[in-house]
């Protein structure tokens, strides 16, 4: 069976937190950042860890180890970095929220107005 | 006044118990993230926070490097081995049994020189499974034929009756603990591998049942044959107390 490229909503919002966060991307961070992106769910950190090695399995993102801290006992961080496949199918995800964006606000008007 | 400092580490007992818990290949950057998490909470949640973290973390971890070091390559060289043992248990209709283990080694076999000749390449846990296998088949051979074919000569009566008595028992429990411990967590365990190492695997339903039917006709068979060894010490108890 062929590997799907497709992003599900929890893959999108970690590689949107590994883009962001640039070279400080690491479990903590990331963990931090999706956590502020998806404000209603509750994330752990293991769904976290999960979610990276699926990614770096499809070769979305790739990893590596840092310098150890004292901060961290000692031990060193794993940093991600988002790689080309993982740029093009983000690209893609937030290209079709867009069309599905533009869709909706066709009939309910812009969604956007509730919340402000 | 004492002043006690401020804990910023997490006991060490407490990290080398999660330590022992991680896979190797990701012990290191997890362990510092749940250090790092640590110092950041209030210090009167610390504690109670990094146990929730470690909870929630450690087993999506572990299955989540399950899922990367299994592959269906792998699956498949396990479950042979698996079959085998299976056939051993249900030893009433020899012909099927040694049917499937010659099949099975025809099998295992194959796989070795698939790999050899560079054909197929698997994942070193498939070495590992066979490893593991072979382990199992020993013990098993051990325990059951091994100890129980040197009876001492010079025994009288009661004692060769005592001796006899206590093999019973060892061979009554000795199948139980074989069913329980080594056959249907391995069972699981390839099944589990089936479900995660292949993509869009659908079979897990279908095999699950089969293999609780399976397991229902060892646990049957090995019911049988604890029964029959109960009765064999009833009447050699009865033996006993007679003389």
């Amino acid at each position: 069976m062929p590997r799907s490229d497709s992003l599900g909503q929890f893959e999108q919002l970690v590689l949107t937190s590994v883009v962001t966060l640039g070279d400080n991307a690491y479990g903590i961070t990331i963990h931090r950042k999706v956590h502020e992106l998806a404000s209603s769910k509750a994330v752990t950190l293991g769904a976290i860890y999960v979610a990276l090695d699926r990614l770096e399995d499809k070769g979305f993102v790739s990893s590596w180890l840092s310098e150890p801290t004292a901060a961290r006992g000692g031990r060193a961080k794993r940093c991600y970095r988002l790689e080309a496949p993982g740029e093009r199918a983000l690209k893609d995800s937030l290209a079709t929220a867009r069309r599905m964006a533009l869709s909706v606000t066709l009939i309910w008007g812009d969604p956007d107005k509730e919340f402000r | 006044m004492v002043m006690i400092p401020l804990r910023t580490d997490p006991p060490r007992w407490m990290q080398a118990v999660v330590s022992s818990l991680l896979p190797p290949a990701c012990r290191e950057p997890v362990l510092g993230d749940l250090h790092e998490r640590f110092g950041e909470r209030d210090p009167r949640t610390r504690w109670l926070g990094y146990m929730g973290d470690v909870v929630t973390t450690v087993p999506q971890v572990l299955r989540s490097q399950m899922r990367r070091i299994l592959t269906s390559a792998s699956a498949c060289g396990a479950a042979p081995g698996d079959l085998r043992n299976r056939a051993e248990h249900l030893q009433t209709q020899v012909w099927f049994r040694n049917v499937i283990i010659l099949l099975a080694g025809v099998f295992v076999i194959g796989v070795f020189l698939l790999n050899a000749r560079g054909a197929w390449k698997y994942h070193e846990s498939v070495s590992l499974a066979m490893t593991l296998g072979w382990i199992g088949a020993t013990w098993q051979l051990y325990g059951v034929r091994g100890r129980s074919t040197l009876v001492p000569a010079s025994l009288s009566s009661g004692e060769l009756r005592a001796f006899h008595r206590r093999e019973l028992i060892r061979q009554r429990d000795l199948g139980y603990r074989e069913f329980v411990y080594w056959s249907l967590p391995a069972a699981l365990l390839i099944l589990y591998g089936l479900t995660v190492a292949i993509p869009g695997f659908r079979g897990g339903v279908m095999l699950l049942g089969a293999l609780a039917i399976q397991n229902c006709a060892i646990a049957f068979a090995r019911r049988k044959e604890r029964s029959r060894l109960q009765r064999e010490l009833d009447v050699l108890d009865r033996e006993v107390e007679q003389a």
